[in-house]
């Protein structure tokens, strides 16, 4: 057990740049810190187990991190022992905060073209090789799901719709599937994954398709003919040999903007790193930043209160996705115009931003967004 | 062919999360059957239930006789339409229709058989050897459909079908789906956020909204008799115009009263809005755009209902304009003749048909439910 949170914590530790040392032995009380005199700290979980970090001072981020790792790691299937394989890797956003993942970003920043495609290595072992560019897509099923029921009629259906040079089955709370895409295997020869309105429009004959299309189809091919629940979570696009662990990192990510988003907008099923660019954003900003710009966000009124509540974030949603036109932003809402201008006079009375600005509509996004992720600390729970 | 009976169903993915709330339905063999409204409101979570897609929380869901609330989806007999048509990229048309049934272990013959007839109800046998790609897509649609009609299921269930096409194919589309209803004689379910399309296809229309069926009725009594304010917003288009006031009772007439406005409302409609206690309270007047009216003879008909309007914006139809216009604060839009000519910023005199107003209790948004005789009255009266 020891030996597997210290991997754990070493894999970690190390890429945010803290020196520790892993010990057995007694320095305090069970689950506790203590400061050592040789300006580190030490974190206590087991009667003999504890970790000594050394740092000039222990932020707080850090220390809550350490102790959810552990505990995290504690909690996890003791048999499974870490590997290089990207079924643990999409296990760690059991215990990883969305922006310690995040601090991981730095990779080359050199291109694989379609003109002189390299070679990914896909697993551990090495058993699995793809051409950049291509994209990871985790599709995962209905929790009801019993992977031997469909198993094969479900692999028989993406490999119709799909050419992957990688595919395995995920084990977990829920079944799921990881596979690996080149682009050179698809019939189209098109970087882009299509906006999210792609293929409202009547198709023409000879159409390319777009990958999110293409993944659509699929996941509706999969309702009717496999009768399973299916959502699609894609990765950033892989440009590089060296992006795929932070290609696979990506996946989670876009699960949790993706589940935080549903709660105010539904979606399609399908859920790819590009439409996440704001919220991606807003994650990605340092600590002290992101407190400044909510501080600065309920400066306006000192009632403000954050997070919004689920009709007000629907309407600032609404309006943003109709580009400010407030027509457009009630059909969308399917709420009459003169609600809508009420809700929004309300939310200029409750926190002193008019949506009808684009200054002001981006500037509460931003806040908002800042103030429903659980690393901020200080944003008041009251919801307006 | 089947009854599909829904008995207080509930859908909760936790304690907190309930998105379909005793949802009751008695779906008629061979009927069409719409739900509508906004995303989230629970319509297609219904009907994944139906199709086994997700696990029903609580009540019974009976296809024919016969309780499937554990029965696998595979099993059910049923079968799905998507807006993203679910065509195989790789595979032509014949392929296609017959890729469900070739998983389902059906004979080459029986599958061969099943394909061409389909093809031949869609008229689409001269597509069978084309890719989708090679399709337009209202082709595509109907190789979807296609794809549904070769299993011969009990029950069809089509998931906005039509979302992907344009406008003009839409209206196309939507009457091939109503005829080929009567030709195939099979229960469909039809989801939609497009009120148009409900109003135009079902046979009856389930209005739903966060979970709770609003109104289940027949698209013209949906229309006419909104059982609320969401309802009444919900369905038309150009949306139900809205006005907040008060209700009060002067010299023994009954006013709506609002910012700037006054509107004697019909005598024949006192005994309600006395016994719901709506004198002298906050309430909201809704008036379909079409039963707002600038002609001389409407405005002598109804002269306790006119108001003093200024134009903010007009929109062009055709054969008719659109008025969006200020009275008192309150904006509203109404629906005239395209022969009237406004320009933005100039007045004009509108009054409300005071037969088709509906009136609206603030808090609770239920309609006041006005019995058929009073409308009778009221439209007598005036």
């Amino acid at each position: 057990m020891q030996q597997w949170v210290e991997q754990v914590m070493r894999e970690w530790l190390l890429a945010f740049g803290y020196s520790f040392h892993f010990g057995v032995g007694s320095v305090g009380p069970i689950d506790t810190w203590v400061q050592l005199a040789n300006s580190g700290w030490a974190y206590q979980w087991g009667p003999s187990d504890y970790v000594e970090i050394h740092v000039d001072s222990l932020d707080s981020s850090v220390r809550r991190a350490v102790e959810r790792t552990i505990h995290a790691v504690i909690r996890h299937d003791h048999s499974q022992q870490p590997s290089e394989t990207v079924e643990a890797w999409l296990r760690e956003d059991a215990y990883r905060p969305t922006v310690e993942l995040l601090r991981e970003w730095e990779l080359p920043q050199t291109e694989a073209t379609f003109s002189q495609p390299q070679t990914i290595e896909l697993s551990g072992g090495g058993d699995w090789q793809g051409q950049v560019p291509g994209y990871f897509v985790w599709i995962r099923f209905a929790a009801s799901l019993r992977a031997s029921d469909v198993s094969e009629t479900v692999e028989e259906i993406i490999r119709e719709f799909l050419r992957p040079e990688q595919l395995e089955w995920i084990s977990g709370e829920t079944p799921s599937i990881l596979l690996y895409q080149s682009l050179h295997s698809l019939d189209m020869y098109d970087e882009t994954f299509g906006s999210p309105t792609g293929g409202e429009a009547d198709a023409t004959e000879e159409e390319t398709m777009s990958f999110r299309v293409l993944l659509q189809a699929l996941v509706a091919a999969l309702e009717s003919d496999g009768s399973v629940l299916a959502n699609v979570i894609v990765s950033e696009l892989v440009r590089h040999p060296a992006w795929r662990r932070r290609a696979i990192t990506s996946l989670t990510l876009v699960r949790r903007m993706a589940e935080r988003r549903r709660a105010v907008l539904t979606t399609t099923g399908i859920a790819p790193f590009s439409d996440f660019i704001a919220e991606f954003t807003v994650a990605a900003l340092p600590q002290a930043a992101k407190q400044a710009c909510l501080a600065a966000a309920t400066s306006r009124l000192p009632d403000a209160a954050f997070p919004l509540s689920e009709d007000m974030a629907r309407t600032l949603e609404g309006m943003i996705a109709a580009n400010l036109n407030i027509s457009e932003a009630a059909r969308k809402l399917y709420m009459h115009r003169n609600t809508l201008l009420h809700r929004m006079d309300r939310l200029y009375a409750d926190t002193g931003f008019d949506i009808r600005r684009f200054d002001d509509a981006m500037a509460l996004f931003v806040a908002h967004q800042l103030s429903i992720r659980e690393e901020v600390p200080n944003s008041s729970q009251h919801r307006v | 062919m089947a009854r599909v009976k829904l008995e207080h169903i509930y859908k909760k993915y936790t304690a907190d999360t309930i998105v379909v709330k005793d949802f009751n339905l008695d779906i008629e063999d061979k009927e069409f059957v719409v739900f509508v409204g906004p995303s989230g409101c629970g319509k297609t979570t219904t009907l994944r239930m139906i199709a086994g897609l997700e696990d029903i929380t609580a009540g019974d869901l009976l296809i024919g006789d016969r309780r499937v609330n554990d029965v696998a989806p595979k099993d059910r007999d049923i079968a799905m339409v998507f807006q993203n048509y679910a065509l195989y990229p790789h595979m032509s048309v014949y392929q296609n229709m017959a890729f469900g049934l070739k998983l389902r272990k059906f004979s080459k013959s029986e599958i061969d058989k099943r394909v061409r007839d389909a093809a031949k109800i869609l008229d689409i046998e001269h597509l069978l050897e084309r890719k989708p790609k090679a399709l337009s897509g209202g082709q595509r649609q109907r190789v979807a459909l296609g794809r549904a009609i070769v299993r011969e299921p009990q029950v069809f269930l089509m998931d906005e079908p039509l979302s992907n096409l344009d406008a003009k194919l839409r209206v196309q589309m939507r009457a091939e789906i109503r005829k080929l209803h009567q030709r195939i004689q099979t229960t469909m379910i039809y989801v939609t956020h497009d009120q148009t399309e409900a109003m135009t296809m079902g046979d009856r229309i389930v209005v739903m909204k966060d979970g709770i069926v609003q109104q289940c009725d027949t698209p013209q009594v949906v229309y006419s008799r909104p059982a609320n304010m969401f309802v009444a917003g919900f369905i038309g288009s150009p949306a139900m115009n809205f006005l907040h006031g008060q209700v009060v009772e002067e010299g023994g007439r009954v006013y709506f009263r609002a910012n700037g406005l006054s509107v004697a409302l019909p005598e024949g409609r006192y005994p309600t809005l006395k016994s719901e206690g709506a004198i002298g309270k906050e309430m909201v007047l809704g008036v379909r755009p079409e039963d707002v009216h600038n002609e001389e003879v409407m405005l002598s008909t109804y002269p306790e209902a006119v108001l003093d309007a200024s134009v903010e914006v007009t929109e062009h139809m055709g054969s008719e304009v659109y008025l969006h216009v200020m009275a008192g604060n309150q904006s509203m839009i109404a629906r005239v003749n395209s022969r009237f000519q406004y320009r933005p910023g100039s007045a004009v005199k509108l009054t409300l048909d005071l037969n088709k107003i509906h009136l609206f209790h603030k808090d609770t948004e239920e309609t006041v439910a006005f019995q058929q005789s009073e409308r009778a009255l009221a439209s007598s009266e005036v």
